[in-house]
């Protein structure tokens, strides 16, 4: 199941979690959840690199 | 889980930060130019604002109005008299960052057909909940 879960600190930093989403789909809701910030830290999990492995593996 | 980012919150956003300021409970002021804010005798001070909590509406019995007004680079700034600076202090600013970055999130998701699923308080942070249609 994907979700997203924003978690918003009383200094107003958000955490955006994606959780489900795999490779470029990532990419898009996560630009869709940034509106125009720039992330202070960006990272993809296993799962994404997982994908993205995948598909390399089958253009070869 | 395969993402995450973490970002800071700028106000920037006329509409974020009125949201913010109604989430916290405040009567304020908005101006398209900004407005002469008043002081603790009824003064005219020299600052001026764009949005105005007025020191009455505080609700923290602040001796001067509060407002933020936007900047050259499209940003807002607090404008806060140094008397009031105790009770409208990092930690409030930071409350009022924390509901325009909630205001900002929901908004962002709503509009590119996310399902707002909802907010949970946990402590002093606050967590919101998306699905995908």
């Amino acid at each position: 199941m994907k979700q997203v879960i924003i978690t918003v600190d009383e200094q107003g930093e958000s955490t955006i979690d994606m959780q489900g989403f795999h490779g470029q789909g990532c990419d898009k809701a996560m630009a869709d959840f940034l509106d125009g910030d720039k992330p202070s830290i960006l990272r993809h999990k296993r799962e994404y690199q997982e994908r993205e492995s995948e598909k390399a593996k089958a253009k070869q | 889980m395969s993402a995450y980012a973490e970002t800071k919150t700028t106000l920037r956003d006329e509409k974020h930060l009125c949201a913010a300021l109604a989430a916290l409970g405040f009567a304020f002021e908005t101006h398209a130019e900004p407005q002469t804010l008043i002081g603790w005798h009824g003064e005219t001070r020299p600052q001026k604002a764009n949005i105005i909590i007025r020191r009455a509406n505080t609700g923290l019995a602040a001796s001067n109005d509060v407002g933020f007004v936007r900047q050259s680079d499209g940003t807002y700034a607090a404008i806060i008299s140094d008397y009031d600076s105790s009770k409208f202090d990092g930690a409030w600013l930071g409350r009022v960052k924390q509901e325009y970055s909630v205001a900002q999130r929901i908004e962002a998701g709503r509009a590119k057909g996310y399902v707002y699923m909802g907010r949970e308080q946990q402590g002093a942070r606050v967590q919101l909940r998306f699905g995908v249609r």
